[in-house]
């Protein structure tokens, strides 16, 4: 118990310093790219690569001292610096009049990144883990290709979607015999009350915070308030921060730490997540989405439970949406 | 499986029904991390953003809605020869055949995870289709 508590405390300081350096250094950059500029989608792109080049920087290149102790360290790092450069461009050209390409490199990455795996994972099966997790992110995104757009109501798209994700995620774990233990998907080692009491404040600010970095109009526009809150509930809260939290602090982040130092799989799951946000078209998501996905990661490492995350990020979603229903 | 996995996609089954039934305006698509993209103009070219900079006089909801539409029709068509690919190479290096080389049997493991998606995938396109084809 008492080591546990030191190691989280080290992984507690290393998070804060290396999640600050990256805010504070956004910071400087994008107040005179917002001058220049102004609030365009050039903005949008050119703070988005600055925060990942910053992100990479930071948590792989800047504190590289403290990765000590892990075999193949430097060669872990460079390929993962070099995959998140590949999802910010995924991710940018998706969500552009390229979206073709977007669409092509997550094919690409789905397909490429267990021959990575195969051919740079040799013994360590747990950097196999981690590069098919990112093929695993990239999935999220090809799974969008069945669906012709305008298919789909808008009240089915995202249980379709967030359904067939879990299902490749949970087929995947079982595949690969990690059990959920490993993935996080236990109660873990601190008290439900307290996770639940931490995952509920912690959402509580983040749902204020997003509603006024995003500004949200109300969804499902025409339905009632009770199916509207039932939706919110259902598929926002609970499938939403059920999906992306086993994804990204179960698995991604899981089979980091056993190849990087914590703090530096919470920077690194962090960025990822951070970069999945670039589809909202606001430059400040992006860095709000990094600074979530720190607190659930940390969350994730001190409670070793996706438990507390799952909440806060549920509950973050439904305070946000149940916000937009009556607008500040 | 194990049995917190095999209820957790039970659960999501039911939820997946229940938040269905949650009758809504025909629009659809929403973006957040994982179900994102460019899915309406209500979403992209106003009320995500915001301000209306970014999504009407830069990007332009249209231009990036078509883009988007454009995409998902060539990409059905990479993933039906993808998959048709890796199902030959599954039956190419089927270890009963014997004589291969280990490597090409550590990729086959390494994509069958993959080539399972991608099938599933693909049916549903195909379902697609089909209804497209019978709905006139």
């Amino acid at each position: 118990m008492f080591l546990t508590l030191v190691r989280s405390s080290t992984v507690i300081r290393k998070t804060a310093y290396s999640s600050l350096v990256v805010f504070l250094a956004f910071a400087v950059a994008y107040v005179p790219l917002l001058f220049r500029l102004g609030y365009s989608y050039e903005l949008h792109v050119v703070s988005t690569i600055v925060f990942a080049m910053l992100g990479v920087l930071v948590t792989l290149g800047l504190f590289g001292g403290w990765s000590e102790g892990f075999e193949g360290a430097a060669e872990v790092k460079i390929v993962f610096g070099v995959l998140v450069g590949v999802v910010l461009l995924e991710e940018l050209l998706l969500n552009s009049v390229f979206a073709v390409y977007g669409l092509a490199l997550s094919i690409l990455g789905l397909v490429s990144l267990p021959v990575l795996a195969v051919l740079l994972g040799g013994d360590n099966g747990w950097l196999r883990v981690a590069l098919e997790a990112v093929a695993l992110i990239f999935a999220t995104r090809v799974v969008l290709s069945p669906f012709p757009f305008g298919f789909l109501s808008r009240s089915m798209f995202l249980p379709t979607i967030y359904t067939l994700i879990l299902v490749a995620l949970v087929l995947y774990l079982t595949y690969r015999g990690i059990s959920a233990r490993e993935v996080r998907v236990s109660l873990g080692r601190r008290g439900l009350g307290l996770q639940l009491g931490v995952g509920l404040g912690v959402g509580l600010v983040l749902g204020f915070v997003e509603y006024f970095v995003l500004r949200p109009q109300p969804i499902l526009v025409g339905a009632g308030f009770l199916q509207m809150l039932a939706y919110i509930l259902i598929v926002l809260a609970v499938m939403v921060g059920v999906v992306e939290e086993l994804l990204f602090r179960g698995l991604l982040q899981g089979s980091l730490e056993r190849i990087m130092p914590g703090w530096q799989a919470i920077g690194v799951a962090s960025v990822m997540f951070g970069l999945m946000h670039v589809g909202w078209m606001n430059p400040l998501e992006v860095l709000l989405a990094y600074g979530a996905g720190v607190a659930f990661g940390y969350m994730a490492t001190v409670t070793d439970s996706v438990v507390a995350p799952i909440i806060a990020h549920g509950f973050g979603n439904f305070v946000l949406y149940l916000i937009a229903l009556y607008p500040l | 499986m194990e049995r917190s996995l095999a209820t957790l996609l039970v659960v999501f089954a039911l939820l997946a029904a229940a938040g269905s039934l949650t009758v809504a305006a025909p629009l659809f698509g929403l973006s957040t991390v994982l179900g994102v993209s460019v899915l309406g103009s209500s979403v992209l070219g106003s009320s995500v953003l915001g301000s209306s900079v970014l999504g009407s006089s830069v990007l332009g909801s249209t231009t990036i809605v078509e883009a988007y539409a454009g995409a998902v029709v060539t990409s059905q068509l990479w993933l039906s020869l993808l998959v048709i690919g890796l199902l030959v190479y599954l039956e190419l290096t089927d270890p009963a055949y014997g004589g291969l080389r280990s490597i090409l049997l550590e990729l086959r493991r390494s994509w069958l995870p993959v080539s399972a998606l991608l099938v599933v995938l693909f049916f549903i396109i195909v379902a697609f289709k089909v209804y497209t084809i019978l709905a006139g």
